[in-house]
């Protein structure tokens, strides 16, 4: 019984990460002046949790181990697709049975936007996939995220499977 | 002595004169607002030195190198080994006559710049320095380290060779320091070359990004983005380090500051509200503002030094172009059409700026859009950045 209501807890945990993880990036098309930032909408559940950052290199992370479970996004997008999460509840499980695991989540972009937004976004994709994590009971102290922005793609090209690869989270095991 | 009052009235008033006159040119600008000029040096080094002031001329913009007979100026420098003797003349008479210590590139350029001011009123920048980042290699590691050159290309030298990532240098006011994001450690941090010192610091290293540092205009402050409370948001720290003061609280994505020249404001990117757009704050922070680019998706702004115009760059179908405001009027004007083109820097002129497209530097001037390409024999270049 017990276990049962820690599933129902963690089963409603998933469902409001998901639920606010899917904050809706409105293009207002640009065409008018004004406005301000911060009303962009509510902050996920889990955000704003300090970052940390582990002693080990990321270089020296090893980044095929858990290579199927790196998750896509849409352009110029940090919002967790509804594909991507049984990637990042299958990442929970394996830190769960690999207790002593620390992952680095390494954030990227497509080529298509600027050099510095895409640093900032690709950590804004780092984050997020970070914060879902968080929402699927990980502890924060073993991820540590990173962006490389669209300096290191995964397909060089200018095409939509390049692009479409390109924007993405990876998950590197500390070594 | 009211007699000598006089005389002496007459006499001062008769130098202002004669100053305002060789200040203020009243020579018509030629086809497209540009000056004829015809400019050759000689000496030892002699035949370099014409190549380089003629070619300072063709990459302004304001200037089209002619032969004597139809000039409107005619720029005669001697190179002395120790530096330059320089004149300029109009059909008037002789506007100026001066010395430029340094080899013989530096005091013609040197010379280059005092010509540019006497004709435009604008400062010239042919002496200004560019730093700027090369890609090393692609595969299997992206490589990419800092250098530094002259605005036409020469004299490039590295600042870093670090077998890791260097992005964004940034110069401060005076150019003697560039602040940049390097992931030497493995991580994004934040770290500045003092270039007269020749040591380098880093002075941003909190868990996540610290990555788009540039200057206050006074160099006592970075703006910076930074992750370190849980999201990307736009924070100032003290130029050595420490003291982080956070200007954002938003869910999307904060990047790229750059100062207003009074110090009192910063123009960043944001995302909040939907795909990246322009915003000002003041520097301490508050309440942000939309700035209108007339566009869906527009980032990396930079103030110019006189502090009327944001340039930054917009996204267009497939592609992205360069575009500059007058921040009062919001007036703005597209400069480049075809490319993709990035990250736009100004020159200490406020009227031309350097960029890049496709893995190659260019200079544009904003007022007549002459767009070149800058030759510093590399390839694969990004992220110009000139000194003031």
């Amino acid at each position: 019984m017990k276990n049962y209501i820690c599933l129902i807890a963690a089963a409603l945990t998933v469902t409001l990460a998901a639920c606010s993880n899917s904050h809706k990036k409105i293009d207002d098309g640009g065409d008018s002046a004004g406005g301000t930032i911060g009303d962009g909408g509510t902050l996920p559940l889990n955000a704003g949790v300090p970052l940390t950052r582990s002693d080990l290199n990321p270089d020296s992370a090893d980044y095929s181990a858990l290579a199927q479970y790196v998750v896509y996004f849409d352009f110029d997008s940090f919002t967790i697709k509804a594909s991507e999460r049984p990637k990042l509840e299958a990442i929970a499980q394996w830190l769960g049975e690999n207790a002593d695991a620390k992952l680095v989540i390494a954030g990227h972009t497509d080529s298509r936007g600027t050099i510095q937004y895409n640093v900032a976004l690709g950590e804004r994709r780092a984050i997020a996939t970070r914060d879902y994590l968080l929402g699927l009971g990980v502890n924060a102290s073993v991820l540590t995220t990173i962006s490389y922005g669209k300096e290191r793609p995964a397909q060089h090209g200018e095409n939509e499977a390049a692009w479409a690869a390109n924007r993405r989270a990876e998950f590197g095991v500390a070594r | 002595m009211k007699l000598l009052l006089n005389r002496l009235g007459w006499l001062v008033a008769g130098v202002i004169w004669s100053v305002n006159f060789a200040a203020a040119q009243i020579v018509v600008e030629g086809p497209g607002g540009r000056y004829n000029i015809h400019a050759t040096i000689s000496g030892p080094d002699g035949a370099k030195a014409t190549a380089v002031i003629q070619n300072d001329f063709k990459m302004h913009g304001a200037f089209n190198v002619t032969g004597a007979e139809v000039a409107q100026f005619t720029a005669r420098g001697t190179l002395t080994g120790s530096g330059l003797t320089g004149t300029l003349s109009s059909a008037s008479g002789q506007l100026f006559a001066k010395t430029f210590a340094g080899d013989w590139r530096s005091a013609t350029h040197q010379f280059t710049d005092a010509i540019v001011e006497a004709v435009t009123g604008l400062p010239g920048i042919a002496t200004s320095q560019v730093t700027f980042v090369v890609q090393k290699t692609a595969r299997p590691r992206e490589i990419k380290d800092l250098y530094l050159m002259d605005l036409d290309g020469g004299v490039t030298r590295s600042l870093t060779d670090d077998n890791s990532l260097n992005l964004g240098p940034k110069f401060n006011t005076s150019g003697d320091k560039i602040v940049f994001t390097s992931w030497k450690s493995g991580y994004p941090d934040t770290w500045v070359i003092d270039l007269t010192a020749r040591t380098r610091a880093r002075v941003a290293f909190y868990p996540g990004l610290n990555s788009g540092g540039c200057f206050s205009p006074d160099g006592s402050r970075i703006a910076l983005t930074l992750s370190k409370d849980g999201n990307t948001e736009l924070y100032t720290i003290a130029a050595a380090g420490g003291d982080p003061q956070r200007l954002t609280r938003t869910v999307g994505t904060e990047a790229t500051p750059t100062y207003s020249p009074d110090g009192s404001r910063i123009a960043f990117v944001s995302d909040d509200r939907g795909a990246p757009q322009i915003y000002l704050i003041a520097s301490g922070g508050g309440a942000s503002q939309r700035f209108n680019t007339y566009s869906g998706y527009a980032t990396e702004p930079a103030w110019s030094p006189d502090g009327k115009l944001l340039a930054y760059s917009v996204r267009t179908a497939g592609s992205n172009q360069i575009a500059v405001s007058d921040v009062v009027t919001g007036q703005q004007t597209v400069l480049t059409a075809a490319g993709f083109n990035e990250t736009p820097a100004w020159c200490r002129d406020s009227r031309h700026l350097v960029f890049s497209r496709g893995g190659k530097l260019c200079l544009i001037d904003s007022k007549t859009k002459k767009t070149v390409q800058i030759d510093n024999g590399l390839a694969n270049c990004s992220e110009p950045n000139a000194s003031r």
